[in-house]
């Protein structure tokens, strides 16, 4: 577990998808609410690795369409990106 | 008579007939099914009044009905004209009157696009289509008389036999669309004859047989996976599609049918790489991966030759010339995947903006020619005659818009792209699209679209805008505002709010507006 805080989370996925954090919460969908195609997801990912130095695979990110379910998997299974 | 698709998939029905030609998750279609529900779409369409070289549009995701649709419709001698699900209701406007469909084919929707809203908008106002088929719960279809369940259509007017159409050699097939950069649509022409002896070759090249499976992460609607997945077709095998690219079911079906032909692109291939265990699945079925529609680095392409012991063959081209030049690690090992040479059924000229040859060395616009150029785009004469040359043997040549650098023993070396075209992950999209669709936003003054390199998708879009007065606006708000509008892979990914687009005779500086960015 890396002990993320889901307020900050949604900060982070506000300032990328230009969404306002009040409208974002765990079951926000990514393409139906944040308007990502999967395309975008991928992006999102990226830039959540940059963020907090976590990477995740992103096949998992592709599998995926609720904001919760980046967060839990970003909490359980993101690992320290080498720099 | 001469040969077209209708003679192989009649003979596969008959040597092969429960072979399976098509299979997109559960669903399969097997060779004589294939040529049972054509006859009897095919016959709808007919008894529906639709007649020879009339365009049938389908705006469908990945599907054995799609399928069936697009042969149903050329089995009449009927265009089919594919369109991609994920359009909006301001591409639709423009397309479907510019392709001159006369009836549709629609699935309710694909992902979060709604495909029967966005057509039902612009009915009867912005578009005239006789019919819209429905492949839809009929609880979701409009009761209106221009709206009818697939299932009615093909009950009311149905038959069993259908007579397969002879196409003549220079027949259009269908109609291909890809977006233009003004927003308005380019609709290519395909050659019955040249589409077919192509995708012949290109399957001899790659020794395709009745034996292989073939799984393509590119989809239907798009020309490129929709004809490499022909190459298969043409040889009696199977082919496979997903109905949403998902790694991890890429993987198992690869093990679970024994795939042994791969069709990827770049971002397609990190992702699949990146899956946890990757090294578990069993890809030792896999002889040849087959890549297109974007950049193809060394270290990925050396992964699946070095590593995994995968042939890799990468294409160069667009959906306007079919079959193209390649890198093949058979035969180029050692070198770049972006060095390409032609194949003994294609050729290639570089040339400067007079049409004359390049000397080696020097860069110019890739010039490519093959039987399956396209006859012309359709409705635009002035683009025709910008794109495609013949020459004194009446062979077309298509300019691909590719800068390349012209090395020595007949090799080319991509080098970027002629126009502003952002590849984003597989899709092309034009810069002067999206800023046509910006400058309507009521908060817009002005926009510029250019691209950024990205470490997944290649290229995301970047969109500069300059506010009205002191409005602030989000790429969330854009998203919102585009959303049903344009395909959401056109929305731009990131915002920069800039005080001023700087503008020098009409060409936007876009070096310096990187550097003119809000605090």
């Amino acid at each position: 577990m890396n002990n993320l805080n889901f307020d900050e989370f949604k900060q982070a996925i506000s300032d990328y998808v230009g969404v306002d954090p009040s409208e974002i919460t765990r079951e926000t969908d990514v393409y139906d609410d944040l308007y990502l195609d999967s395309l975008g997801l991928f992006g999102l990912g990226s830039e959540i690795t940059d963020t907090y130095k976590l990477s995740i695979p992103l096949s998992l990110v592709a599998s995926i369409s609720k904001v919760g379910e980046i967060f839990d998997l970003l909490n359980e299974k993101g690992t320290p990106v080498e720099e | 008579m001469e040969k077209n698709f209708f003679s192989y998939y009649s003979r596969y029905a008959e040597e092969t007939p429960d072979k399976v030609l098509l299979r997109i998750d559960d669903n399969e279609l097997t060779y004589s099914d294939f040529m049972k529900k054509t006859a009897v779409l095919g016959s709808a369409m007919k008894n529906a009044g639709i007649a020879a070289d009339d365009k049938v549009g389908i705006c469908m995701p990945n599907s054995i009905e799609w399928f069936i649709v697009f042969w149903s419709a050329v089995r009449i001698g009927a265009q089919p004209v594919p369109m991609d699900p994920q359009s909006g209701s301001l591409e639709l406007s423009r397309l479907i009157p510019a392709t001159t469909s006369k009836i549709l084919f629609v699935t309710e929707k694909y992902r979060n696009n709604n495909i029967i809203n966005a057509v039902h908008d612009l009915i009867p106002g912005k578009i005239a289509v006789s019919k819209v088929v429905c492949y839809a719960d009929k609880a979701v279809i409009p009761v209106e008389e221009c709206f009818i369940s697939a299932e009615d259509f093909i009950a009311e007017h149905g038959e069993n036999e259908c007579e397969i159409y002879q196409p003549e050699y220079l027949h259009t097939m269908s109609l291909a669309c890809t977006s233009g950069s003004t927003g308005t649509p380019k609709i290519l022409s395909v050659p019955s004859g040249g589409f077919l002896s192509t995708q012949e070759d290109m399957g001899d090249y790659l020794e395709f047989t009745s034996d292989d499976v073939m799984m393509l992460g590119m989809t239907l609607y798009h020309q490129g996976g929709f004809g490499m997945g022909q190459q298969m077709a043409l040889k009696g095998g199977t082919v496979m599609y997903q109905p949403q690219f998902n790694p991890v079911t890429f993987l198992e079906t690869i093990q679970k049918y024994k795939i042994t032909v791969i069709q990827l692109t770049s971002t397609l291939a990190k992702v699949l790489l990146s899956t946890p265990d990757f090294d578990k699945y069993d890809l030792s079925s896999v002889r040849i991966s087959y890549w297109a529609g974007e950049v193809l680095p060394k270290e990925i392409a050396d992964i699946f030759v070095e590593k995994l012991g995968i042939r890799v063959v990468n294409v160069i081209g667009s959906s306007e010339t079919c079959t193209m030049v390649v890198w093949d690690s058979a035969t180029d090992a050692g070198t770049d995947p972006s060095d390409f040479r032609k194949l003994s059924f294609t050729d290639y000229r570089v040339i400067d903006e007079k049409h004359n040859d390049v000397p080696e060395g020097e860069t110019g616009e890739l010039c490519v020619y093959t039987d399956g150029v396209i006859l012309n785009y359709f409705g635009n004469p002035e683009l025709s005659a910008e794109k495609i040359l013949t020459d004194d043997q009446g062979h077309r040549w298509f300019c691909t818009g590719d800068l390349v650098n012209k090395l020595p023993n007949g090799i080319v070396r991509f080098a970027g792209r002629s126009k502003r075209i952002i590849k984003r992950g597989g899709n092309l999209v034009h810069a002067e699209e999206v800023e046509a669709c910006l400058l309507t936003h009521p908060k817009i003054a002005a926009a510029a679209v250019t691209d950024e390199p990205h470490p997944v998708i290649g290229q995301q879009i970047v969109a500069y805008i300059q506010p009205k007065g002191d409005e602030r606006i989000t790429r969330g708000e854009l998203a919102r505002y585009f959303d049903g509008k344009l395909s959401a892979y056109k929305v731009p990914d990131k915002v920069v709010l800039v005080e001023e687009i700087p503008k020098d005779i009409g060409k936007i500086q876009f070096k310096y507006l990187r550097k003119k960015e809000y605090k």
